[in-house]
């Protein structure tokens, strides 16, 4: 979870540097003038001294140094007075150089009296300093020298023919297609790796409109030039560079000292007689089978057609905007600062749109007519089958027994129910409205009245008289409380016409009250 | 393939970006090979409510271009991330941008919290040594793994876990999947979104027939009440149209009642994946349908359709449901007072057919009367849930 500590903060560990002592190469010194403050300054005085070798082998003299320095800035662009500026101090600056191995400076022979008091400095490059410049001035000229090393292909086979015809009798010519191969290989060879870096660097990261361009013309060059000449001259080349391989020594070394000379030291002529067969060897490192490098350097192209294809396609979907971090951040920032979880939502939907739609379930059926004129309430509903899951333990035995669906029954028999209850209430209520009248005065009986009349007939009927023939009982669920007075003597039986016919009874006098229970 | 079956492929690749407006090879095939190969009708369906069909790579997105700087949003699901994990979301998709390949959860962690530290970034900072933090920082991940943004390369839970716990070791390795981060945002829609250009009547008068089909595609209902008058009257009068529109887009139907219209889609194979599943053999599910059902029998209905209940009627009604169900609720609801009326207040909201007052009273939207007299049946624990 920590960040990691930056290479130059660490603590120097104790001891010294291993690596150092390994022998290994470290910095340069001489690139010191690319680096410091002045950088500008030295490049354009080193510039200066470059383009000076061409002219003269002794170097430039102190005095005309500042006036090319100015021919310089103004071939430049830059304002030729730049040199007079106060921190612009010539001689250190050449002092510096000098003390980096940059240049080496020497003095003018004083002829005149004159001269003596004359700064007679000449500069010149050191060696490493000039190639070292000459590398870093070439950054980013490698296109012409890449749009030549498009033909090496052809060029390669055309004079590796003509060596192995003349290797053995003709050392001239030999020599002279030698030095071609070698020229065009090692041309081939940087503009490969040009273009591996710059396809390479173009693919890293995000892409952006330039790297997508960059990609493209490296791309085109490769194609149009290089791509099909693989195939056509690698085959020939192989043949060549094996026929030319298994040749003697002998031969070799004749080209060697025909190049170098009959005085020529025989070490020199070890030396060029090997980087003969180095040369070979990289020649078929390059174009001998099907792992070769020019084939891989092909299929690397080929991997690198699709993503630029999207990466083109990718610059006109997004009208080149490609990076969102600007845009993601700020939402980000927004959503933050939203009042509530809510806003947050709304704001992130209406900014990304990635929300979903949401439709409901359930088709309902068409209701008859003008659909739109009946409410969602009026209208047939949607038929919807929820399964409930049933919770709770588990039957212990067998397999656990489906619960019916009993809503509706229960729903039914709830009401029914009630509809019960209320039709015994207003029954109880007419039978007990009936209290005190003798059973022949009992008229207009419904079917539940006769029912309750009946059980609390028979309630009577099982109990016993008093001495007056008087029975008082309660009914068995406890509720009502009955007295029966005993007819009278000769009075006829009751009758009481029901809806299924006639109830033939003593003509008793019933008294009915609730009990405690019942109130 | 006959033209019929070829516009129901259109149609059916244009519903699945509704649902899904952002699919890629890798999140969703069947519907990306779907959109590809009806590509053009889809498009065209795209432009008739002013959306965009955008295409990188091996992504497609439908980009709902906001209208006076709003979009039909409906209701908000009730696992809609939260805003700082919305936020989070955001840093973590630009932290992608800079990884090319693959990368690991505690290396994005690391990114997360460099980010956010960075001056100008106006987002709390993120701490990848509190626990709680990091679980936002997983459930980011997993998000933009559902969009297709980071494709997990690891398979082994116990590394993340270690990683969520701990804060040790790599979490989990993912993969950046460049086409979906581009297509995730695009400047013109953010651009409008947070700064929306003040609401011209104009603009909105021109855009109506525009937001209608839109409400219509994407809203669980549209109703006339709540509209202002102009609008609803347009809506009544141009109700045909829009629902020939809408066939045409989705083959769905166009319900239309006194109260609203809605869209109901239905197809023979396979139910659109617009359409929410409910209720499923869930106790919250059918809570919601039957507590929706009693309610609205016990509420009192308005002219417009809907019906309001007060905060203690809506308590009866749940005590009711209890006392009668309660045998087949799970545990939570049988035991904790108020889980019945939370979970049905939850599911109901979510499918837009209630809106909870300040005060706790239910506004019920007339739509919960397709869902009236349910028929509701049982089944045993044993039966797989599905």
């Amino acid at each position: 979870m920590r960040p990691e500590q930056p290479d130059d903060k660490r603590e120097p560990a104790a001891g010294p540097d291993l690596w150092q002592l390994a022998g290994l190469p470290g910095g340069l010194l001489e690139a010191s003038y690319l680096t410091g403050r002045y950088a500008a300054q030295y490049r354009v005085i080193v510039d200066v001294l470059l383009e000076q070798q061409q002219h003269t082998l002794t170097g430039v003299s102190a005095a005309e140094l500042p006036d090319l320095l100015r021919a310089r800035l103004g071939a430049v662009g830059a304002d030729p007075e730049l040199i007079e500026e106060a921190n612009f101090d010539l001689k250190e600056r050449m002092g510096s150089l000098a003390r980096w191995g940059v240049i080496h400076r020497f003095q003018d022979k004083a002829l005149r009296d004159a001269d003596f008091i004359r700064d007679l400095d000449r500069y010149q490059l050191t060696e490493t300093a000039a190639q070292l410049h000459r590398a870093v001035t070439s950054f980013g000229q490698d296109l012409a020298a890449g749009a030549a090393a498009t033909l090496a292909p052809g060029v390669l086979t055309a004079n590796l023919t003509v060596l192995r015809d003349n290797v053995t009798t003709d050392p001239d010519k030999a020599a002279a297609a030698w030095s071609i191969i070698e020229t065009t290989y090692q041309a081939m060879a940087r503009a490969a790796a040009g273009w591996q870096s710059r396809l390479a660097g173009a693919l890293a990261g995000t892409p952006t409109a330039e790297k997508i361009g960059t990609v493209q013309e490296t791309l085109r060059r490769y194609v149009d030039m290089w791509g099909a000449g693989i195939d056509t001259h690698s085959e020939m080349i192989t043949t060549h560079v094996n026929a030319l391989t298994g040749l003697p020594d002998a031969v070799w070394r004749r080209i060697g000292v025909h190049n170098l000379g009959q005085n020529a030291d025989e070490q020199a002529i070890v030396e060029l007689t090997a980087s003969y067969r180095r040369t070979l060897d990289t020649l078929r490192a390059w174009f001998d089978g099907p792992d070769c490098q020019a084939r891989r350097l092909r299929r690397q192209m080929r991997d690198t057609i699709q993503p630029l294809l999207r990466g083109q396609r990718t610059l006109a979907a997004v009208g080149g905007h490609v990076s969102r971090r600007a845009e993601l951040l700020a939402l980000a920032g927004q959503l933050e600062a939203a009042p509530d979880d809510a806003a947050a939502w709304q704001l992130w939907c209406t900014a990304t749109s990635l929300y979903s739609a949401v439709h409901l379930p359930g088709l309902a059926p068409a209701p008859a007519g003008n659909p739109s004129a009946s409410s969602f309430w009026d209208a047939e509903p949607v038929l919807v089958e929820a399964r409930l899951r049933k919770q709770g333990p588990k039957a212990t035995t067998g397999t656990a027994s489906r619960i019916a669906d009993n809503r509706e029954h229960r729903k039914a028999a709830r009401d029914h129910n009630r509809r019960l209850q209320q039709e015994a209430e207003r029954t109880e209520q007419a039978i007990l409205a009936r209290s005190g009248l003798l059973l022949s005065q009992w008229t207009d009986l419904s079917d539940p009245e006769l029912d309750m009349l009946l059980r609390l007939l028979s309630t009577v009927a099982a109990s016993r008289p008093d001495q007056a023939g008087v029975r008082e009982v309660v009914t068995g669920d406890g509720r009502w409380y009955v007295r029966a007075e005993p007819a009278e003597s000769g009075v006829p039986s009751a009758v009481v016409s029901v809806n299924g016919g006639r109830l033939v009874h003593p003509d008793v006098r019933l008294h009915i009250t609730a009990t405690a229970v019942n109130a | 393939m006959s033209r019929a079956e070829a516009v129901r492929d259109a149609q059916r690749a244009f519903v699945g970006l509704l649902e899904q407006p952002l699919v890629t090879s890798s999140t969703n095939p069947p519907l990306y090979r779907l959109v590809l190969r009806n590509l053009q009708a889809v498009t065209e369906f795209a432009r008739r409510p002013g959306y965009r069909i955008q295409r990188i790579g091996r992504a497609v997105r439908l980009i709902r271009v906001p209208v006076a700087g709003t979009v039909s949003l409906p209701p908000r699901p009730a696992d809609a991330p939260g805003r700082r994990l919305l936020a989070l979301i955001c840093c973590l998709a630009a932290c992608c941008e800079e990884v090319s390949g693959t990368v690991t959860l505690q290396r994005l962690s690391d990114m997360v919290r460099d980010l956010c530290a960075t001056p100008g970034v106006h987002v709390t900072a993120y701490d990848p040594d509190d626990r709680a933090q990091r679980r936002q920082l997983r459930a980011a991940a997993e998000y933009l793994d559902q969009i297709g943004v980071l494709r997990r390369r690891t398979s082994d839970d116990r590394m993340l876990d270690d990683w969520i716990e701990g804060g040790t070791g790599p979490g989990a390795g993912y993969e950046v999947d460049r086409d979906p981060l581009l297509l995730m945002t695009s400047a013109d829609v953010l651009a409008l979104a947070l700064n929306p250009e003040p609401a011209d009547p104009d603009t909105l008068n021109a855009a109506r027939a525009l937001r209608q089909l839109r409400d219509l595609l994407e809203l669980p209902a549209v109703l006339y009440a709540g509209r202002d008058p102009e609008d609803a009257d347009l809506l009544r009068r141009q109700r045909g149209f829009r629902a020939t529109d809408l066939a045409q887009m989705t083959g769905g139907t166009v319900e239309a009642r006194t109260e609203g219209l809605l869209l109901v889609l239905t197809d023979d194979e396979r139910v659109p994946a617009t359409v929410v599943d409910w209720p499923r053999a869930k106790a919250a599910d059918w809570v919601a349908l039957l507590m929706a059902d009693i309610a609205g029998r016990d509420g009192t209905r308005h002219q417009d359709g809907t019906v309001t209940l007060t905060s203690d009627q809506v308590d009866e009604v749940a005590d009711d449901l209890l006392r009668w169900r309660g045998d087949y609720m799970n545990k939570l609801q049988k035991t904790v007072p108020g889980t019945v009326r939370a979970d049905a207040e939850a599911k109901l909201s979510e499918l837009g057919l209630l809106t909870v007052t300040g005060d706790g009273g239910w506004v019920l939207s007339p739509v919960v009367g397709r869902y009236r007299d349910p028929d509701v049946t049982l089944t045993d624990p044993a039966e797989p849930a599905s």
